[in-house]
């Protein structure tokens, strides 16, 4: 259930020690982070323990979670599944920007729809428009041999570039002094499930998509294929898969997801396009996924523990005025701890089913 | 134009590509040996401070470059053992090196270099043009080669001592063809590893004295995230560049002079939306990465991780 | 013991327990909060307001809290932090978070919101802005005054509608007005932190022969005016009182410190008489003003200072609106 190998031989042990790992690496960032904040002269046990008990103790402060929680799985999944089919997707960002440029057209200017219909169009036209960004990606990869980690990096910055300029010239209301699409209909707002919280339809719907990416990818014959060619192509193509078609669905996918991310946070939160949309969830999102090295179910605990980090970060500076730079400096130790703990995954996994790592 | 806005134009542009060719030069190393550099941006965060603060507390501009070498020097290492010795992921590691430096950056420098929240500057004491005699007072030309610090010439120097070292030495051949293929490299008695992890230090040096290019010579002060995403630009140097030396050289000539084509000509009361003209870098690089610019190919082992036998 | 004795001593002791309890919840101290959109460091802007805060904190007694480099995608979440918690006043220090501000709101009416600079107001949302043009009109005429070249520079931090409509508008309304002949030359760094492109943009407008620059572009401001210091030309200082950069190339400050704007609101909130609905503030209501360096008073051309006092008395008396100046600028064909 956690990786591919591990779905081949099922070993007990080495799936619990896979799943430490990222908890280890959490505890000593947060360990460092904890020197860092004694050195700005704030007691560390205060700051964490004001912090659980600020998310924890007020259902709507803990419903914040949620903004953060529903972008940041469908831009993990997104990376997840571009990496389970061989394709690198750094571009989860701009990707997101785009599909929320799509989503605010189609919430803006298609007005008097009822909800049930609305709703699914907006969130179709994002997946769209995350598709399309991700697709010229995969094009230029696939017919020009463009490196994709490069070209999705380059597209991201484009895309960003391109809402800033589409906003302040097109979208924004004539009247308006202020650099900002008008609002989405009423109709496509997500409804909420507890009213006066962050928890809406989003959540569902992301939970929703976890599932539905899990069964495609480990229980559809399809999915096998895709994971077929990601680990190894040339063995895929000798088994006479379609390489070109796999990789092609992988990155609209991919892209889809990322879009649907744009278009949840502007149907769940914040309901108009601005320039600076997304505080930048497309590059935690691979964090996330790479924490959860890539499984469907690990996202869901991954994209909860750094929106809990995101929310954590706001109320430790709050509360007791922890410097936000030392909430980015925990989530880069962490990061940089999951990558570097995959050697010792690797090599604990060697050990135990001996020598393929 | 006038002869007079051209010159002060190209200065302007080498001035602005001179730290993203520093950077670029970095991260062109280390692709070399097949590994990925995406935290380019956080070693030129951290030159930028570290060359920052070493001028604050000695006052002496070398010093800051001394303290910004290191800072690169660690960083470079942490990336080589994370993904050369441990495997971890080429990508990742660099996007998390970046939140890292932004966040520690930011953090130090509140804590180390503020007076209430007013920044301390280091006014009188950075590098400054190199007035060469004679040339530096020729007009037009003076100005564009002959006015700048000793780093920019540096720079043109570095250009062209890895042009030779890549394509003319023994030494070079082993660095390049431990990128194209590690497994012949290792037969052939290369020690992969190490000339990975030489390669790395040497990165993060070169990004660390351009992201300390802009705070010892640029501009006297440190601000959080200064950088501004030069480390990704550095990055498009690099594939605009061709993967060569003397192509990064050019490629960030030309996107310093497209930064400076926007200031320029805002200056000169043309009306265009900054961000069209913001675009330009990564269009560009788009375009050499299609081809535009002829083939473009990046050594072959470039991203896999290599497994010692 | 008598019954009774018991009864009074309880009700002595209940009474008392009460009194201290009201009195606590009488004195205890209002919770105020800003949301800042940039780094409390990032100079300008930001740090004033910031300022305001810690300046109220020190004059008031009441508790205070503070979120920086709070983006758009942030922005509601803070919001609601700080309703959770039991702030009485959240002030959002940015103009562009208006509408996101105004929604939260809605949401919880008993709790006090205010804007600086906002446009859009609600029962429990004041807006306190700044004129956003008159202290800016000010510098453009100090820089129309102070011109040789007839070239004057002007460096915004990002491409907004504000900083067209009102911003360079006012500029160029204050720069003709002194001096027709007068030339200005606006531009956009891009961003708040890039002080090298800021560098840049000077050194380029001063090749191009402005000799007089004002930069509304927070941690770049202070970079501007040395580059001005190391020309050998005029600066304004923009927001604060920039003197101290460089107190002989800084001519005049163009001040609308937002700290004004935050500790007004919070005096206000204090004294229990804040209000939703909006208010601008001008020169007229100490908001904004224009002030000259006294070292420098003897640089002043002849009559200068009776010229710019004239135009600020206008402003002050509303002879001038932003209506006025738009279309003036518009009759005469120039581009704001």
């Amino acid at each position: 259930m956690f990786d591919i190998r591990s779905s081949i031989i099922n070993q007990k042990k080495y799936k619990v020690f896979y799943a430490i790992i990222p908890f280890l690496a959490l505890f000593i960032a947060l360990f460092i982070g904890g020197v860092l904040i004694f050195f700005a002269g704030i007691n560390p046990w205060k700051a964490y323990n004001y912090m659980l008990q600020s998310i924890f103790g007020n259902i709507r402060l803990f419903s914040e979670v949620f903004t953060h929680f529903v972008p940041l799985v469908f831009c993990a999944l997104s990376f997840a599944v571009a990496y389970k089919g061989g394709f690198f997707n750094v571009g989860g960002e701009g990707q997101l920007y785009f599909g929320a440029l799509t989503a605010t057209l189609a919430g803006v200017y298609i007005q008097g729809l009822p909800a049930f219909i609305h709703i699914p169009l907006v969130l179709l036209t994002g997946f769209i428009g995350g598709a399309f960004w991700c697709w010229i990606a995969g094009i230029l990869k696939i017919k020009l041999g463009a490196d994709e980690i490069l070209n999705t990096i380059m597209l991201s910055y484009l895309a960003i570039l391109l809402i800033n300029f589409v906003v302040m010239y097109f979208l924004k209301p004539a009247n308006s002094y202020i650099s900002q699409s008008e609002k989405i209909a009423k109709s496509a707002y997500f409804p909420k499930l507890i009213p006066h919280t962050q928890i809406n339809l989003g959540v569902i719907l992301s939970l929703l998509t976890v599932i539905i990416i899990y069964y495609f990818l480990y229980r559809s014959p399809y999915g096998y294929q895709i994971r077929a060619i990601g680990e190894n192509s040339d063995a895929a193509n000798y088994a006479g898969m379609n390489i070109l078609k796999g990789t092609m669905t992988v990155i609209i996918i991919s892209g889809g997801l990322a879009g649907l991310a744009g278009a949840s946070m502007l149907m769940g939160t914040q309901y108009r396009l601005t320039p600076a949309f997304s505080p930048g969830y497309g590059f935690e999102g691979i964090g996330a996924a790479v924490m959860a090295r890539n499984n469907p179910w690990g996202i869901i605990l991954t994209a909860f523990l750094f929106a809990l980090l995101r929310v954590g970060a706001g109320a430790m500076q709050r509360g007791v005025g922890v410097p936000l730079p030392i909430s980015w400096t925990i989530e880069g130790i962490i990061m940089i701890l999951i990558t570097g703990s995959e050697y010792l995954s690797n090599k604990f996994s060697t050990n135990l089913i001996g020598g393929r790592a | 134009m006038d002869l007079i806005t051209i010159a002060s134009w190209i200065s302007m542009s080498i001035r602005l590509s001179i730290p993203i060719l520093f950077a670029a030069l970095g991260g062109l190393i280390l692709f070399k040996t097949g590994v990925f550099n995406l935290g380019l941006e956080a070693m030129m965060l951290t030159g930028a401070f570290l060359g920052f603060y070493g001028v604050l507390i000695t006052g002496s501009p070398w010093v800051g470059l001394l303290l910004a070498i290191i800072g690169g020097a660690i960083l470079g290492l942490l990336l080589a053992y994370v993904t050369v010795s441990l495997g971890g992921n080429q990508l990742v590691i660099g996007l998390g090196m970046n939140f890292f430096a932004l966040g520690l950056t930011g953090f130090f420098y509140r804590m180390l270099c503020s007076t209430g929240l007013l920044t301390d500057t280091t006014k009188t004491a950075n590098f400054s043009s190199i007035h060469i005699p004679f040339f530096s007072k020729l007009p037009i030309l003076g100005e564009i080669f002959f006015d700048h610090n000793f780093l920019t010439y540096l720079a043109i120097l570095l250009v062209i001592f890895v042009s030779w070292f890549f394509y003319k030495t023994t030494y070079g051949l082993s660095l390049r063809s431990v990128g194209e293929s590690p497994e012949t490299a290792d037969t052939a008695g290369i020690n992969v590893y190490l000339i990975r992890y030489i390669a790395a230090i040497v990165s993060g040096i070169l990004a660390a004295t351009g992201g300390a290019f802009l705070t010892l010579t640029q501009v006297t002060r440190f601000s959080e995230n200064i950088t501004d995403g030069r480390g990704w630009i550095a990055l498009a140097v690099i594939i605009f560049g061709k993967y060569k030396p003397w192509g990064t050289l050019w490629a960030s000539l030309i996107f310093g002079a497209g930064f400076a084509l926007v200031l320029q000509l805002q200056v000169m009361g043309v009306k265009i939306p900054i961000q069209i003209v913001q675009m330009l870098p990564y269009i560009l690089t788009i375009a050499a990465l299609i081809g535009v610019v002829g083939k473009v190919r990046g050594p072959s082992a470039l991203g896999k991780h290599y497994v010692k036998n | 013991m008598k019954k009774s004795k018991v009864f009074l001593r309880v009700f002595v002791l209940a009474f008392a327990i009460l009194m201290i309890f009201s009195t606590l919840a009488m004195t205890a101290p209002l919770k105020i909060a800003i949301i800042l959109p940039h780094a409390i460091t990032s100079e300008g802007w930001t740090k004033s307001g910031f300022d305001g805060l810690m300046k109220a904190k020190e004059d008031f007694d009441i508790e205070t809290s503070y979120q920086e480099n709070v983006s758009e995608g942030e922005l509601k979440g803070a919001l609601r932090g700080y309703i959770a918690e039991g702030y009485d006043l959240i002030i959002v220090h940015e103009m562009g978070y208006n509408d996101p501000t105004l929604e939260v709101a809605e949401e919880s009416p008993d709790t006090m919101f205010a804007i600086t600079y906002g446009f859009k107001a609600a029962d429990n949302v004041a807006v306190t802005s700044g004129t956003n043009w008159q202290a800016n009109s000010l510098a453009g005429a100090v820089a129309g005054l102070m011109t040789k070249s007839n070239k004057v520079g002007f460096i915004i931090s990002n491409d907004s509608p504000v900083a067209h409509n009102f911003l360079n508008a006012g500029f160029i309304y204050g720069a003709k007005r002194i001096n027709p002949k007068a030339e200005v030359i606006t531009t956009f760094v891009g961003s708040w932190s890039d002080v090298v492109k800021g560098k840049e943009l000077a050194k380029a407008m001063i090749k191009q022969g402005v000799d007089v620059i004002y930069s509304q572009c927070g941690v770049v401001n202070r970079a501007v005016i040395e580059v001005c210091e190391e020309a050998g030309i005029w600066a304004i200082g923009a927001v604060e009182d920039m003197s101290y950069v460089a107190p002989q190339t800084v001519i005049a400050n163009a001040l609308a410190p937002t700290e004004y704007l935050v500790y007004g609101v919070i005096k206000e909130m204090v004294e229990g008489t804040l209000k939703g609905g909006r208010v601008v503030k001008g020169i007229k209501d100490g908001a904004e003003e224009i002030t000259f360096n006294p070292l420098l008073k003897d640089k002043l051309p002849e009559n200068g200072e009776e010229k710019i006092m004239k135009l600020r008395q206008e402003i002050v008396d509303g002879d001038i609106t932003l209506e006025q100046m738009q279309e003036e600028l518009n009759k005469q064909n120039i581009k704001f």
